[in-house]
């Protein structure tokens, strides 16, 4: 299964686990407080006190908290986070829970160039085949982005302080310990890779926002349980995402409610899980189909951010931060190329302020800010940085493209319906949409060495 | 008759030596080990003796040292997943830490300098081959190549042309060209039926022999009509009884192979195929790791703790 990004599989070791070698990770078990007996059977079943025995399992969340190997948690992600899985989900649970799914504009671009049909038509056609599915509302990942682009702006212009800015009337509770130059934090397969590789020294320059996916996580089961006066839990929300890496995220332990002990979102499919599902489905009262929205009660729109397929965090965020220092008009900013096509930077002037900006893609790149930032060579206020060469519309979950010049295509769908004017009711709680960073420590061992 | 006349044996380093290379501008030899130090050996009155000794870059094993074309760098390879790169400074005579290459993941086993010395190459356990850009005192990272299967042991750059090559443990050769402004696998080479450690080039780079851990040595050839694409002509078998770690093709056309039976050998082409013409049996007191030819002298570093310096009479 190679469907990860390369970042994350510099990071599967498995020549470190031979075919003897298991999972070695503890894991707690509920013990009984009685004694008891345990007695193996004829057929091999454990039982203590005439009771089955639990059998304990590896969670993804257990994997992707110990660094002894990525491997098997990609064998575990298969089964918690497939397209069987939810089947099973649908079968055992459709009476007592209310299904909802989260759309990610790169996702429908892909399917969209896939059956040759516009971005709003390809929109029109998946809600409508989720709808007929049973899913009770579909969003789009856009209203999470757009969330995230303004959180963003806060917390970058909260640590330009430095640079003497007027004092915003901007809500600053979104004030965030991140150092500059500030880093997305939507792609998993970089966050992955930075907590397993990378110490503070980068960690801390990550964004605490939470990706589009998680902001959207944050938001639709309480808003779907009150419209629907069901428990938190009883909801069910599926996201689709460009992305395998984005699995790994929704099963992170800081995207799980705590108070309902319950995650977010439940399971992520790729994009060519989803097409499996419901590309092909009958195109049928596709009119007055529109995604919900868990801000309001009025649909979102069909549109995409501008700023390019990996989600326009660079070209949003800055447009926030002209708002809120007072420009007005439209925000020039022209990328120029620096080593690579992956590798664009742009200054800004605004208001007086100059301001740095670079998009970073593919590992390489990755690699290479890295470098600069540990050796403070990296002059940037913010940095879009993606794991996948080209960007998200290139993710390893997206269908799979004849050849290479088909990404312009994928493009073009995604940037017909771009626009930098999406409108979004501010979010009450911004602590909501904080999350944070560990490193994980590396375990070596030198009966592993290989010469 | 060819034969090899030991000319030395270098003590200095504790531990097992990995690897040596020739300086291309001076008859200065380089040798690293697991003593994590670099030492640089010159024949002064007669002997040979270690003029430098480079230590604190590295912090584990320098699996291999490799000297830049212009003879004024060198790069390493180490356990610590860095690769160092030292740079003489001509004022001061001295050798100073000019960078440390992070990224790969684990162990580091092999690094190569590009014949304008504009790239740089490293491999890793972790399975990647890395192509690093040479920008006067920077190097930037230019393509992360994830192609083999296992670790990468070896890599190498053809003589004349831009084109890398990786042998790696599971058991393939694999060659890159620039693609755009990135890097792309595009061929591999099958054959060999275990690791392969190692592989050198004939000086016109339209042959080169690979060697492994199945004992044997294949003899592959270029293909008149693409650049890339080599055929194995021949499979060397029958006189190695333990697994060969590394070949280097000499410029007069002798090749010679370090074994895990403390032997080095020397053959010269004959057709396709390749001929015995020389068993140096107990070159070394133990497994002979590296062997690098420098005109008609040949060093080689064993586990035995020493370097051991030839001449070739033929």
């Amino acid at each position: 299964m190679n469907n990860f990004s390369g970042a994350l599989r510099l990071t599967d070791l498995n020549d470190f686990i031979g075919p003897s070698q298991e999972c070695i990770k503890p894991v707690p078990v509920t013990k009984s407080k009685k004694r008891g007996v345990v007695k193996l059977h004829d057929d091999g079943a454990l039982t203590q006190n005439s009771l089955p025995l639990q059998k304990e399992t590896i969670s993804l969340t257990d994997c992707l908290a110990c660094s002894g190997c990525v491997t098997s948690a990609e064998t575990v992600l298969i089964e918690s986070q497939s397209i069987g899985t939810l089947q099973r989900a649908r079968v055992e649970t459709h009476k007592s829970h209310v299904f909802v799914a989260t759309l990610s504009p790169q996702s429908i671009s892909s399917i969209a160039h896939k059956l040759r049909m516009g971005y709003v038509e390809t929109c029109q056609k998946l809600i409508a085949a989720l709808k007929c599915d049973g899913y009770k509302y579909v969003f789009s990942s856009v209203e999470g982005s757009e969330l995230c682009h303004q959180l963003s702006a806060e917390e970058l212009l909260n640590c330009s302080r430095e640079k003497n800015l007027p004092d915003t009337n901007s809500d600053k509770s979104v004030n965030t310990s991140v150092k500059k130059p500030v880093l997305a934090s939507a792609c998993p397969g970089w966050i992955c890779y930075a907590e397993k590789t990378q110490g503070a020294a980068v960690l801390d320059h990550i964004s605490r926002i939470r990706s589009p996916q998680s902001i959207m996580g944050a938001l639709v089961k309480s808003v779907v349980s009150q419209r629907e006066s069901v428990p938190y839990s009883q909801v069910y929300h599926v996201s689709v995402m460009p992305c395998y890496d984005k699995k790994l995220e929704a099963s992170r332990a800081d995207f799980v409610s705590k108070e309902h002990d319950c995650a977010e979102t439940d399971l992520v499919l790729s994009t060519a899980e989803a097409f499996d599902l419901w590309g092909n489905n009958s195109t049928d009262m596709m009119e007055g189909r529109n995604f919900d929205s868990v801000l309001t009660d009025s649909p979102f729109p069909f549109k995409t951010p501008v700023g390019g397929g990996s989600g326009g965090f660079a070209e949003r965020i800055l447009h926030h931060v002209a708002r809120s220092l007072g420009a007005s008009g439209p925000l020039e900013m022209n990328f120029k190329q620096l080593r690579n096509k992956d590798l664009l930077e742009a200054v800004v002037v605004i208001n007086g302020t100059e301001f740095r900006v670079a998009k970073a893609y593919g590992f390489r790149n990755i690699q290479n800010i890295i470098q600069k930032i540990k050796h403070k060579r990296c002059n940037y206020d913010y940095i879009e940085l993606m794991a996948c060469p080209a960007g998200c519309l290139n993710g390893g979950g997206q269908i799979k493209l004849e050849d290479s010049g088909e990404l312009s295509e994928v493009t073009a769908v995604y940037t017909s319906v771009s626009t930098d004017e999406i409108k979004n009711s501010k979010p009450l709680l911004p602590d909501l949409f904080l999350t944070s960073y560990k490193a994980v420590e590396k375990s070596t061992s030198a009966l592993n060495t290989q010469w | 008759m060819v034969k090899l006349t030991l000319e030395a044996t270098l003590s200095g380093h504790k531990g097992q030596v990995w690897s040596v290379d020739w300086s291309p501008t001076s008859k200065t030899l380089a040798s690293s080990g697991q003593d994590k130090s670099i030492k640089l050996w010159r024949q002064e009155g007669g002997s040979w003796v270690c003029v430098t000794t480079l230590e604190g870059g590295n912090t584990r094993t320098v699996r291999q040292v490799a000297w830049s074309p212009c003879g004024n760098k060198l790069a390493t390879a180490s356990f610590d997943s860095t690769t160092c790169i030292w740079e003489y400074d001509r004022n001061t005579s001295t050798w100073d830490l000019a960078a440390t290459l992070e990224g790969h993941e684990n162990e580091v086993k092999s690094v190569a300098w590009s014949g304008d010395g504009d790239y740089l190459a490293s491999c890793s356990r972790d399975k990647s081959v890395w192509v690093w850009e040479v920008m006067d005192d920077d190097y930037e990272c230019a393509s992360v190549l994830q192609v083999h299967s296992q670790d990468v042991k070896k890599v190498v750059w053809h003589p004349t042309d831009p084109l890398l090559f990786s042998a790696s443990y599971d058991d393939t050769v694999k060659v890159y060209k620039e693609f755009g402004d990135d890097w792309e696998c595009a061929e591999s080479f099958t054959g060999h039926s275990s690791t392969v450690w190692g592989l050198s080039f004939n000086k016109s780079g339209d042959k080169f022999v690979s060697c492994s851990d199945d004992r044997t040595l294949r003899v592959w050839c270029r293909d008149e009509n693409k650049a890339t694409k080599y055929t194995c002509k021949s499979t060397v078998c029958g006189f190695h009884s333990r697994p060969i770690y590394d070949v280097s093709w000499g410029r007069h056309g002798y090749i010679a192979t370090a074994a895990g039976d403390n032997a080095i050998r020397l053959f010269e082409q004959q057709g396709a195929s390749l001929l015995l013409s020389h068993l140096q049996s107990d070159a070394h007191f133990g497994d002979v790791n590296c062997v690098s030819w420098k005109g008609n002298l040949l060093a080689s570093a064993s586990d035995d703790e020493t370097v051991r310096i030839w001449t070739l009479e033929t």
